[in-house]
């Protein structure tokens, strides 16, 4: 009774929720191209430009006031994210399923700087902010997926 | 002559910045004419002092009383404890901190308006206020402030790491008197999508804010803009400190530029930013774009193109800069305008972050961690210094702002 009674609603749960993991996987940091025009949608970006370099390619979203950009290697894989203008998109979008570490790396952080900029490292991620008031910019990576030769420095 | 060889020695071993003799020359103390300055136009600045950002506060932040009344009456209040920023625009003061009532500022549905302000790092949420602004012994000046409160209304999406409480953040408010007259400017006055200003259709837990456009005259404005005479800057002048920190420090905050006899230019140069309030830096032979003078950052943080030495990651210290010996350095900063001009060198010495900190003093001249942006000169430049912070589109005989002297 409570088996058979209990399938169809417990697979349908099961097919929800790999559902909703795939759809939190794919988005911001960490996603998959498919996710760039997602993450478009959730922050109200306007266009995506695309610009390719040698082994990865740069997909820019323009907001109002600012800029977000999405790194992605060859097989699909967003290893970096940037952003610059006005204020800080929303980085529950952007840094899609490392934003919970980040939060938490945040919260224990104990550092004493304070003002233009901060730096964490989270299991995973490294997040740099820097920047004032009418101009914050920021950049998030996977140090484990960059391409090979690559510096966080050309994360812009 | 050893401290000398220890120097070719590092630059051997860095092999960056080693073209040019590695020793300063004692620069003057351009703080020093300003420092006794009195009068009406003149606040005075603490570090390492107050109750909450001597006991509840970090090193190397700068503070301030200022005063604030219900508009066109006497019902005042004196807020100590006030962060002085000069990478920000406009007063917020945190909700648990005010004790007099401050009317709420609607939007043209009747609905109350409420701000995300995003600084470089982290972010003050609440609605916006407006209140009769009193700095030093000037006249009242009626103006748009915000008031901090994460009760306020439900949080928008993406308005991440907001200051909660004045223990945690380490000041009672904040007194942003950078280069612009109102915090975001007309970008946020022509779109409603910037999610900088919102408007919420209440003020208890469960109301809902929508990122909304506010015209510049509602935004959190300039106090200093709005001065019957002393409204074209500001000067802020520190006391000179130890290399190896000293436990408090002292200096000025004098409204106006060159509109009394203490704050007239001496010994120093205009150098103009662009509309972001920015200007360019070399260090080590690398430009650095979207330099700025921060006074709310507590160290110097800039791009690591010298190679220095990184404190520990896990650390109080994690992306400062921990020299085993004291690291002396010059950078040059150039005009975003006028093709560059002037430039000039600025030496300025990197010491051992985690040291610096493990003692009582508060007050750090070495004290210099990395950034992912451009040259953040905060309050360890203005030791020993007078610094200028011109207001976009007001005048003196340095030019038209927004500028910064030195």
């Amino acid at each position: 009774m409570y088996i058979s009674g209990g399938v169809a609603p417990w697979l349908a749960l099961v097919f929800f929720a790999s559902f909703q993991a795939q759809v939190q996987a794919q988005a911001g940091l960490g996603g998959i191209e498919s996710s760039i025009t997602s993450d478009q949608k959730a922050l109200q970006g306007r266009k995506v430009k695309v610009t390719s370099k040698k082994n990865y390619t740069v997909h820019e979203i323009t907001l109002t006031g600012r800029v977000v950009r999405e790194y992605m290697l060859a097989d699909g894989t967003i290893f970096a994210v940037s952003w610059s203008g006005i204020a800080q998109p929303d980085l529950s979008v952007l840094l899609g399923n490392y934003y919970k570490e980040y939060e938490d790396a945040s919260t224990r952080l104990r550092t004493v700087k304070r003002g233009g900029s901060h730096t964490v490292q989270s299991e995973n991620i490294i997040v740099e902010k820097s920047g004032h008031m009418r101009d914050v910019q920021g950049r998030a990576y996977i140090p484990d997926k960059m391409p090979s030769g690559f510096l966080p420095g050309e994360i812009r | 002559m050893i401290r000398d060889a220890r120097i070719w020695f590092l630059c051997a071993a860095l092999l960056a910045g080693c073209g040019k003799k590695a020793v300063h020359q004692a620069l003057p103390n351009t703080a020093a004419p300003y420092l006794g300055a009195t009068g009406p136009n003149v606040l005075a600045i603490t570090v390492g002092a107050g109750t909450v950002c001597g006991q509840h506060g970090y090193v190397n932040e700068p503070c301030t009383t200022v005063h604030v009344c219900v508009p066109g009456t006497d019902n005042c209040q004196e807020i100590s404890d006030v962060l002085v920023d000069t990478g920000s625009v406009g007063l917020r003061v945190f909700s648990s901190a005010l004790n007099i009532p401050l009317a709420q500022i609607n939007d043209s549905g009747g609905n109350t308006l409420a701000e995300c302000a995003q600084f470089g790092t982290g972010s003050a949420w609440g609605p916006l206020a407006s209140a009769d602004v009193v700095l030093g012994g000037e006249s009242p000046v009626n103006v748009s402030i915000q008031i901090i409160n994460t009760s306020y209304a439900t949080i928008p999406s993406g308005c991440n790491q907001v200051d909660s409480s004045p223990q945690q953040a380490g000041y009672n408010g904040i007194l942003g008197v950078g280069l612009f007259t109102e915090d975001c400017g007309p970008l946020c006055a022509a779109n409603t999508s910037a999610r900088t200003y919102f408007s919420c259709n209440g003020d208890g837990n469960g109301s809902t804010c929508t990122s909304t456009a506010v015209p510049v005259a509602l935004q959190p404005q300039n106090p200093v803009a709005h001065l019957p005479t002393d409204n074209n800057g500001v000067v802020i002048a520190m006391s000179q400190v130890d290399p190896e920190g000293s436990a408090r420090a002292s200096g000025v905050l004098i409204l106006g530029i060159e509109t009394a006899a203490n704050n007239l230019p001496i010994q120093v140069n205009p150098y103009s930013t662009d509309g972001n309030g920015e200007f360019m830096t070399e260090l080590s032979g690398q430009f650095i774009p979207g330099s700025f003078i921060d006074s709310g950052s507590n160290g110097l943080f800039f791009p690591n193109v010298a190679g220095l030495a990184g404190c520990s990651n896990s650390g109080p210290t994690a992306s400062f800069y921990c020299m085993s010996s004291p690291q002396e350095l010059t950078a040059t900063n150039s005009s975003a305008t006028q093709d560059g001009k002037p430039q000039a060198s600025v030496p300025f010495t990197v010491g051992n972050a985690e040291s610096l900190v493990s003692g009582d003093n508060l007050a750090l001249l070495n004290l210099a961690g990395t950034s992912a942006g451009g040259f953040d000169w905060g309050l360890p430049f203005f030791y020993g210094r007078a610094v200028f912070t011109g207001i976009q589109g007001r005048t003196s005989s340095m030019g038209t702002g927004p500028y910064f002297a030195y």
